[in-house]
């Protein structure tokens, strides 16, 4: 009985909190610089048990990917994908999966409407890559990282 | 004309012009004592100067802070896996204590280092690899990785190829959010973490935290 009524305070603490951060994100109406979408793939050989077959946006990416030499692999699968708001003068977070992400500091955009950004690739604690780029539109990025099982994992960026 | 005693210093330290060096050297080849005193100086300064040298090569600040991390890591295992079989509940201490004192050396190290590479160059603390036009300054934490960074005409894409970084193991399961799986980080990291406070509540845990 003591337990539920743990539980419960637990839960509702939780809930406040979260409502609360909700609110208060939304009445600081943070500045967006731009919208990034990033997709993690498996690229190897064939392997049913890891992701789903890439549609759509993650799809044409992935026929650009074939393009490039050492991008060339028998299948493509999709592991996560996700479109993150890049904020004006804060890092923004885009979290495709658990273990590999990517942090933005944005710089701005240019008068092209590129954006400049400090890029950050991380393997849960560890950083991998760290860089300074500029994303175009149309234009996306394609990082080929570590070795997984018998293909690569490969990290696509894309400003929407 | 007997040298004054600041081209003496200078000429210990080899920062004298040619046309004073050469002066210096025929006073010096006429007064033998002095000569031998100052050679012996002259090594001396060597000697330290050698042993104070900084690193040729520095990467940035963050390079420092991602071994600092790694090395607290490390640290905090051991204690955590002993700590484990006595409490349910360890509070990570030294790693809050080791944080500020980490926090404290880097913000001293990157002054020191910004200070340093002003100094030398007028400019910014300097990237380690300028590739490509749309990716500079490009740099990883890790010796063994080897960047190739290019634009792909073919694709109109840009282009990075992180080779030699250690091998994740097939049987590792990654799990992703968004598009792929109809969850959001929220949901994986939350959900589960509210779970696993919910069953220590319970009694039947035994994490560490």
């Amino acid at each position: 009985m003591h337990h539920h009524s743990l539980r419960l305070t637990l839960v509702l603490s939780l809930l406040v909190l979260l409502v609360t951060s909700v609110i208060g994100a939304d009445a600081e109406k943070l500045e967006s610089d731009a919208k990034v979408w990033s997709g993690l793939y498996y690229a190897g050989p064939e392997d049913t048990t890891k992701g789903i077959e890439p549609e759509g946006r993650a799809a044409k990416l992935v026929e650009r990917m074939k393009k490039v030499e050492q991008l060339q692999f028998p299948t493509y699968r999709l592991i996560g994908a996700v479109s993150e708001d890049v904020l004006k003068e804060y890092e923004s977070w885009v979290l495709p999966s658990e273990v590999f992400f990517i942090k933005l500091d944005s710089l701005g955009r240019d008068d092209e409407g590129a954006l400049n950004a400090t890029l950050n690739i991380w393997q849960q604690k560890s950083v991998l890559l760290k860089a300074s780029m500029k994303l175009r539109k149309g234009r996306p990025m394609f990082v080929r990282g570590p070795k997984w099982g018998e293909g690569y994992i490969v990290i696509a960026l894309l400003l929407e | 004309m007997k040298p004054t005693e600041q081209q003496l210093t200078q000429w210990i330290d080899a920062t004298l012009s040619h046309e004073e060096t050469r002066e210096v050297d025929d006073w010096l080849a006429a007064n033998p004592q002095e000569k031998r005193e100052l050679e012996e100086m002259r090594a001396i300064s060597l000697e330290i100067a050698k042993a104070a040298s900084p690193p040729a090569d520095v990467p940035a600040a963050e390079f420092f802070t991602h071994q600092l991390e790694r090395r607290l890591d490390e640290l905090d295992q051991p204690a955590a896996k002993v700590a484990s079989a006595a409490s349910p509940v360890v509070v990570p201490w030294r790693r809050y204590f080791v944080s500020s004192l980490a926090a404290a050396a880097i913000a001293v190290f990157a002054t020191v280092i910004t200070m340093r590479v002003s100094h030398d160059s007028g400019d910014e603390v300097a990237a380690v690899e300028e590739v490509g036009s749309d990716l500079t300054g490009v740099y990883t934490p890790q010796d063994s990785v080897k960047v190739d960074a290019f634009y792909a005409d073919a694709a109109d894409a840009q282009v990075v190829i992180l080779n030699g970084l250690p091998e994740v193991a097939a049987e590792v399961r990654i799990a992703g959010f968004g598009e792929a799986t109809q969850k959001s980080f929220y949901d994986v990291t939350f959900g589960s973490e509210i779970e696993r406070m919910l069953t220590f509540v319970d009694g039947q845990s035994s994490d560490v935290y």
